[in-house]
């Protein structure tokens, strides 16, 4: 556990669950599996997801008496950047940090705890329906709207931007009520539950829910506060964000090799300073973002700052990551020449794949906005 | 002194407690966050009551009369000079000679010299730029032969910090203009007060005299003046310029620029300005981001880790920073971002231009920012040359 551990102690475990994650996803989520995957309903294989699971890796979060580990995002963090780095389309971040992550936020039940248990073991794979069509991001304003009816609630609006869609198992409905934050839980497939796909440049795809006057009855649901909904949201941008640095890394090292072995006017292309010098900026982008990240991930895992601070730490974490992702896809794609713009090399893999997961829960502008809202410039505050 | 304290045996906060009373109770008022390099006359009384409290060299080992600080007291030290605003004195004996004679100087030349830069009886400045060595420094061509028991020197060093302020300089001089660049170069002391030495200052953009050229002709500087080897002087003084990479790159002059433009734009009541919201916002969380990849190389120091080439990156994004951001206090500043010294905006007064004018040699000196990417790039990424 976090708290007994030592540092030293602590630093040895991170690098015994890198040194798996690293194995785990270099022999068993190959590039090609990735790349054979886009386009298909579902996008992802459950079976894979229920061998993620069976890693330990979608209740490293959740506490022990669940079926978890109760680990910390350090931990994740070190999941989730193999994982991502391999380009594996399972929603190993909506799943095990989001969904999860508002769910054991909920009142302890029946329901609650068979749900989190599911995601433990894999079984089940919920997607959180909550932010409009136009992609509001303000966790109390919810897409849905819930009133009670007779023993059960009345559930209709439309949400936009659900991972997953296809291949979820359950959607948690975010619904603000007269009371506060509902959510409720509708099985995949129900009738009433109208789902529709929207593709995404990376071959997998959103999902547009809508409920019209959709029973749900009293069992089926949860509830939490505004301000715990709010932090669920912040741990999903933030291992969001460690995904863009995983892709970024790839980006760059890939970009780093060919510069060394592209030879043109007799020479490698990263002799000329032009280039060189560009690379040098993907570089610093890169380990400006690993600090950022290191800092966020330190202030959650520690657990002492505040609402808007942890907000703050989230925000400056995806702007960086994002930012940085998409400048090192543009820049790397330059630098390839026009294999940098081809299908079949695997650069445009990751190109696709961080022009899908930067805009996901708010891209890198949004994120400024929101860090300069949270943290308005003032006088006499030093930096 | 009279009984030499060991610093390093005290717990942090108490450490760091000691050293923030001091300041407080003996640094100047009038001279805290200098808007720039103080001179000589100004910051000498500091330098002889830092000297007194034993505490000038805190990097020194203690035999030399130094505080002996390991690397997490010294990065304490460090950080409450900057947190008080204490200006900084001329530098280069208590940085540059001392430490490089420590490791390279013989018992005469430490006898000699060490004492003198602790009495403030020696200001060092340095004397390596040449009007056509800049980033390629190793091509200097400032050259001493010698002649009995004498090196003559003759040629011209430029961007000398305070000479004006120096009792002496400390020079990389050519003593083999037959072997390779790096390998014909020597590291030689002179009293700036010797015949043919002559020292100009250069006024700069902000019409500032904080540099000068330095012309050397026939001077005669004793052979003893010679520290380390003949021709080893580029191997002694590349060895010298760990900590001062990371000094180079760190977070503070882009924290005190951003505060002013903060102070600025509450001023303005820029919050609602989206336009400049988006500017502000995107300075602000590289000036943070900056930062925190700042602490993680304090760290690796703190650790007793050499610091890799890593280093070079602090510099480059920090100085980058502190430049944009100064673009946009004059930006911001509108009609009147071309007003100098300080302007009064909205009942307060302001002073855009001088973050303007220092952000500018900022990602020249120390290794123009260029050289940085350069060794970034072969050294870090491995690119072929």
């Amino acid at each position: 556990m976090l708290d007994t551990a030592t540092e030293a102690e602590r630093s040895d475990q991170l690098r015994l669950l890198a040194d798996s994650a690293t194995a785990f996803a270099s022999g068993r989520l190959s590039l090609a599996r990735a790349r054979k995957l886009r386009g298909e309903k579902p996008e992802f294989d459950p079976a894979m997801l229920a061998e993620l699971a069976g890693q330990g890796w979608t209740g490293l979060l959740l506490p022990e008496e669940l079926g978890g580990f109760g680990l910390g995002f350090a931990e994740a963090a070190v999941v989730i950047d193999s994982v991502a780095g391999q380009l594996a389309p399972e929603p190993l971040v909506p799943v095990a940090v989001l969904a999860a992550g508002v769910l054991r936020r909920c009142a302890a039940g029946e329901r609650r705890d068979a749900l989190l248990g599911g995601i433990a073991d894999g079984s089940v794979i919920p997607g959180l329906a909550w932010q409009n069509a136009t992609g509001g991001l303000d966790p109390a304003d919810p897409a849905f709207t819930a009133t009670v009816q007779g023993e059960g609630w009345s559930v209709s609006g439309q949400a936009r931007f659900v991972r997953p869609g296809s291949g979820a198992t359950h959607f948690l409905l975010a619904a603000r009520s007269d009371k506060g934050i509902e959510l409720l839980v509708v099985e995949a497939g129900s009738d009433g539950l109208k789902l529709v796909s929207e593709a995404q440049a990376d071959g997998t795809s959103l999902a547009r829910i809508s409920v019209e006057g959709l029973r749900v009855a009293a069992d089926a649901h949860l509830s939490l506060s505004a301000a715990d909904f709010a932090a669920a949201i912040d741990e999903a941008v933030l291992m969001n964000a460690v995904e863009l640095l995983a892709l970024l890394r790839r980006m760059r090292t890939m970009t780093q090799d060919y510069l060394k072995t592209r030879v043109q006017f007799g020479k490698p292309i990263g002799s000329f300073q032009a280039l060189q010098h560009r690379a040098v900026d993907l570089l610093i982008q890169e380990e400006l973002t690993a600090a950022c990240l290191n800092q966020a991930i330190a202030a959650f895992d520690a657990g002492s700052c505040s609402v808007d601070e942890r907000s703050s730490y989230a925000s400056r974490a995806k702007a960086r990551a994002a930012e940085a992702a998409m400048w090192t896809a543009r820049e790397a794609m330059q630098m390839h020449g026009g294999i940098g713009v081809t299908d079949e090399y695997e650069l445009s893999l990751y190109v696709n794949r961080t022009l899908a997961l930067a805009p996901w829960l708010g891209n890198a502008s949004a994120h400024r906005r929101r860090y300069v809202r949270l943290n308005p410039p003032k006088a006499g505050s030093d930096a | 002194m009279s009984a030499v304290t060991d610093w390093n045996a005290l717990d942090d906060d108490s450490f760091r407690q000691q050293v923030r009373s001091f300041f407080r109770a003996n640094y100047p008022e009038e001279l805290r966050y200098p808007k720039t390099r103080l001179r000589w006359a100004q910051i000498r009384d500091w330098y002889l009551t830092l000297s007194k409290q034993g505490w000038l060299t805190p990097a020194w080992p203690t035999r030399y009369g130094g505080m002996g600080l390991e690397p997490s007291k010294l990065i304490i030290f460090y950080e409450e000079i900057e947190l008080h605003g204490v200006g900084r004195a001329p530098d280069m004996g208590i940085t540059m000679v001392g430490p490089l004679l420590i490791q390279n100087g013989s018992e005469e030349q430490k006898d000699y010299y060490l004492p003198k830069i602790l009495s403030g009886e020696h200001i060092w400045c340095q004397g390596y730029s040449e009007p056509n060595s800049g980033s390629d420094l190793a091509s200097l061509r400032t050259e001493a032969v010698l002649d009995g028991d004498e090196f003559v020197v003759n040629g011209q060093k430029t961007w000398t910090t305070l000479a004006q302020d120096a009792t002496h300089i400390f020079m990389l001089v050519r003593t083999d203009k037959s072997a390779k660049k790096q390998e014909g170069i020597s590291f030689l002391l002179m009293d700036v007060t010797t015949p043919g030495i002559e020292r100009r200052p250069i006024r700069n953009l902000a019409g500032h005299e904080e540099f000068c050229e330095c012309f050397f002709r026939d001077v005669r500087v004793p052979k003893a003046n010679l520290v380390g080897e003949i021709n080893r002087g580029w191997t002694i003084a590349k060895a010298l310029l760990g900590f001062e990479r990371i000094s180079i790159g760190g977070p503070k002059q882009s924290q005190y620029a951003i505060a002013r433009l903060e102070e600025l734009a509450s001023h303005l009541g820029l919050e609602s300005d989206a336009g400049f919201m988006d500017a502000y916002a995107r300075l602000k969380l590289d000036v943070l981001d900056h930062a925190a990849l700042y602490t993680r190389f304090i760290d690796q120091v703190r650790r007793g880790e050499k610091l890799g080439s890593d280093v070079s990156m602090l510099k480059v994004i920090g100085t980058e920073t502190y430049q944009k951001i100064s673009q946009l206090l004059i930006e911001t500043a509108g009609s009147a971002g071309g007003l100098v010294d300080d302007v009064e905006m909205a009942g307060e007064d302001f002073d855009w231009l001088t973050s303007y004018y220092n952000a500018r040699p900022a990602t020249i000196y120390g290794g123009s920012n260029e050289i940085q990417r350069n060794i970034l790039a072969s050294q870090v990424l491995g690119l072929p040359s």
